[in-house]
């Protein structure tokens, strides 16, 4: 059984406005003030001096330019890559390779040897590979909008939904044996990253067919690649493969 | 496009959402508006640049909230240290004030006299009364105990009231500067100087 003392004690931390009253751990103590006339008048007081506080409190205005500098200082000021994300990209070119060698082993339907031999001179020569962005932003917005002007063609999002709430590192178009090629990095928490390679205009033998997910898990890299609409696309990343699939 | 534009709006709202409730936070812990700017700027930065390791996003107002007191935290170790009142030292008997008194006073002694009180206090007080946060959130933004928690809000809020006390006595000014609650007359150890 609680008493008066205790009971104040936890009445304390019990805001004035009242949005406390669903929580569990007030509950006994509330019951009391309704039961205990002295406890009541107490906290009716307490409350309406915790109330005057919070509103003198709340008076209080930030200077008037803040606001507006938050949200500027936003637009201007991209927050600066950390010495991990140049890695990153490394790894996003080398990510790449392998998908574009993925996309060739589809469309050729070569052997699984084959793919493999060719994944493990990519990452030979990796060290020696080039890096960098062709634009910059943490928006999918900012991205879409580069490539639309930039890129090779209008990049679809229906097939990408899942990923366009994302936030992005940057996007690159590059060129791979005479195919264009859109590289988007996304984002995820723990430092983790997935990118999207994007193959425009495929030729493919049969464009009418659509190519359903395939998906290859090797050196702790999950890639997997779908086409839609005669663009292949190919999403990699060094997550599990169930992870992955929540952005199809 | 829907979906980009819904990211931009995103961070707006939340810097709309919890600019203000953030400043107010820094402004009690930094005790100068110029620092309350920089923290509260820092943590939006921060916001955008890490915010999305969050996975829950329905924790951003206390991933603000936390984000601003570390930066504080951070700052404040190149400083010298305030003067640190022992928990055992204040007493948490609540003095006797009417809301009438407090309404008295207007929002900017009220602030003074809350940031007149040891950063022991003044953060979960200056939280609870910002009532964004329940005690278990606060718990979680100053990485204490929620029992930690309660305690201070019992002696912050006791602390709070003797200043107010004392300003209903004539004599606030002088004794608010001192950041000293000892110096109101009914210290354990007597002494009301550091």
């Amino acid at each position: 059984m609680m008493t008066i003392e205790e009971a104040k004690f936890i009445l304390q931390a019990y805001r004035p406005d009242g949005q406390d009253a669903s929580l569990p751990e007030f509950r006994e103590a509330l019951q009391l003030v309704d039961q205990n006339l002295e406890l009541k008048t107490w906290f009716e007081q307490e409350r309406a001096i915790d109330h005057v506080l919070a509103e003198k409190l709340s008076a209080e205005r930030p200077p008037e330019d803040l606001l507006s500098s938050i949200l500027v200082a936003n637009k201007v000021v991209q927050p600066a890559p950390t010495a991990w994300t140049g890695s990153l990209i490394k790894w996003a070119v080398a990510v790449f390779l392998v998908g574009a060698i993925l996309f060739t082993a589809i469309q050729n339907n070569r052997s699984a040897d084959d793919l493999a031999y060719f994944r493990s001179e990519i990452m030979a020569h990796l060290n020696v590979i080039g890096h960098s962005f062709d634009h910059e932003s943490n928006r999918f917005s900012d991205l879409k909008a580069w490539l639309d002007t930039n890129g090779v063609a209008p990049l679809q999002t229906e097939p990408i939904r899942r990923l366009t709430d994302l936030p992005t590192y940057g996007c690159k178009v590059m060129d791979w044996n005479g195919q264009k090629v859109t590289l988007i990095c996304f984002r995820l928490a723990d430092f983790r990253s997935v990118h999207l390679f994007v193959f425009h205009d495929m030729k493919m033998a049969h464009p009418e067919q659509h190519l359903e997910p395939s998906w290859q898990e090797s050196d702790g890299w999950t890639t997997v690649g779908w086409t839609q609409n005669s663009d292949l696309f190919m999403l990699a990343g060094k997550i599990p493969k169930q992870d992955l699939r929540q952005y199809l | 496009m829907s979906a980009a534009v819904k990211t931009e709006k995103t961070f707006e709202e939340i810097v709309k959402e919890f600019y203000e409730a953030l400043y107010r936070f820094a402004y009690s812990l930094a005790r100068n508006g110029d620092d309350a700017c920089d923290l509260t700027q820092q943590t939006f930065f921060l916001w955008a640049s890490k915010g999305h390791q969050l996975r829950d996003k329905s924790k951003v107002k206390s991933w603000l909230f936390t984000t601003l007191y570390r930066e504080f935290l951070g700052s404040r170790r190149k400083q010298t240290r305030f003067p640190h009142i022992e928990v055992e030292q204040v007493e948490h008997v609540l003095p006797n004030i009417t809301p009438n008194v407090v309404n008295e006073l207007d929002s900017d002694t009220v602030v003074h006299m809350l940031q007149s009180i040891d950063e022991t206090y003044r953060a979960p007080l200056t939280l609870f009364y910002l009532q964004q946060h329940s005690y278990l959130e606060i718990a979680e933004i100053l990485n204490i105990p929620i029992g930690t928690v309660m305690s201070r809000l019992s002696r912050g809020k006791a602390l709070l009231r003797k200043f107010i006390n004392a300003g209903q006595q004539g004599d606030s000014k002088k004794k608010i500067v001192r950041f000293n609650p000892e110096a109101l007359g009914d210290s354990k150890s007597g002494n009301g100087t550091r």
